[in-house]
């Protein structure tokens, strides 16, 4: 077997986050989920926004005169350009401290699906779905994310390779969110009840020790033989 | 119910941050919105009430109205510090410490509610029916991008601003500011 080098996203990776307002023309949680086309507002990660914005969030709180539905994903773009070969294995590593709020550990489960291309633009808010409000594949068994902080392992199903295998020679894009909310069927409850809410690491956050990273592990001999090439 | 009043706040030079909930209470690119409704709020020149200080933006604003009066109410203890530092040399200037909708104040001849964290938010209009005077001049921080009449008051206008808001986890408000004008008609 042999297992690739870290492969580390691209610079142009953001934090993308949407509001909604409870009763009023905001509308729900449902609609703050969106769909494929809903436009939200984006974060650029180099700002080491990590620190200022959680990544990751599903929530209903009181913040300025608002009753306030909010939520906030991570998409990460990997060049897969160079890789060639059959998959045995692959894992995404993500750097992960949860600052939510629950009584379980539900709230601090996170997914990561395959996105969309990115635009670099607010209208990715919504690259999470393929199409209307189909996810994109999920990739891998839900992680739940410590509350001190550490790299996470996501380790690639049979679907997420699949996945990636297609993906080799172009890009591959990953989008994380709260497992229990965002890719999930509860709501966030009112203010003062259970949210979740994660810090994440990107790329730029300062040494490489707790960049996002893709270890790809290859049949041996797989490239450019067999059948299948 | 809230806890935003024991919440750690970070106070930089142009922003308060709510570090719980990584959110900004107040940024300083509010300053023409908090500067068009103190003008609003202080047409009369007498009893003001400010629900919710900040970073004392508006503050600033409705002292160089030179009202009568200016009531501020402010539930955050680090902010009170901070209110106690600005009060001092300004004798039209009470401070009433706790939640404004539960507070013993009086009635006024201007009204602005722009607070965060707060459960008693939508009870503006209620608030209004005891403590604000006949042709009292009200307004609100409106997060929206759009003229939402959300606590359907019946005599209610809009001016609006055009705005350049910094990026901040708390607003819809992307490029225009509606101003809410409500008159308060109801005679005590």
């Amino acid at each position: 077997m042999s297992f690739t080098e870290p492969i580390y996203p691209a610079n142009d990776l953001f934090v993308h986050y949407k509001l909604a307002y409870t009763g009023s023309s905001g509308g729900d949680w449902t609609s703050t989920k969106g769909d494929a086309t809903t436009a939200g507002d984006y974060v650029n990660s180099s700002e080491d926004e990590s620190i200022t914005y959680p990544g990751i969030e599903s929530i209903r709180d009181l913040f300025r005169n608002v009753d306030s539905y909010r939520c906030s994903r991570s998409y990460f773009k990997f060049n897969l350009g160079r890789q060639r070969g059959r998959i045995k294995s692959a894992s995404f590593h993500l750097w992960m401290k949860s600052i939510g709020v629950g009584s379980s550990t539900f709230h601090r489960k996170v997914k990561i699906a395959e996105a969309t291309s990115l635009a670099i633009h607010k209208s990715d808010y919504g690259n999470i779905f393929t199409s209307s409000t189909n996810l994109g594949t999920i990739l891998a068994p839900h992680v739940i994310a410590s509350e001190s902080g550490t790299l996470h392992e996501f380790v690639f199903n049979s679907d997420g390779i699949a996945a990636l295998q297609d993906k080799l020679g172009t890009n591959f894009y990953i989008g994380a969110a709260s497992g229990f909310y965002d890719i999930g069927t509860f709501t966030p409850t009112a203010a003062g009840g259970a949210f979740a809410a994660f810090e994440v690491r990107y790329k730029e956050y300062s040494s490489t020790g707790s960049d996002p990273h893709l270890i790809i592990e290859y049949h041996d001999n797989a490239v450019f033989m067999g059948a299948n090439f | 119910m809230s806890d935003f009043k024991d919440r750690l706040l970070k106070f930089y030079d142009n922003k308060i941050v709510d570090t719980v909930r990584y959110t900004e209470v107040m940024m300083d690119w509010e300053a023409p919105i908090m500067e068009k409704s103190a003008e609003y709020i202080c047409q009369s020149k007498g009893d003001i009430l400010e629900i919710g200080f900040g970073m004392g933006i508006c503050s600033d604003y409705i002292q160089a109205q030179g009202v009568n009066s200016h009531t501020i109410v402010e539930i955050h203890p680090q902010i009170i510090e901070k209110l106690k530092e600005w009060v001092i040399g300004k004798d039209n200037v009470i401070i009433v410490e706790g939640d404004w909708y539960t507070s013993e104040l009086s009635a006024y001849d201007g009204i602005f509610l722009d607070t965060y964290g707060d459960d008693n938010f939508m009870k503006l209009k209620e608030f209004t029916m005891d403590h604000a005077n006949n042709n009292a001049h009200i307004t609100y921080w409106n997060n929206e991008q759009s003229k939402e009449n959300k606590y359907n008051f019946d005599n209610i206008s809009w001016g609006y601003l055009n705005i350049t808001p910094e990026p901040n986890n708390y607003s819809k408000i992307d490029s225009r500011y509606y101003i809410p004008r409500v008159i308060n008609n109801v005679i005590h």
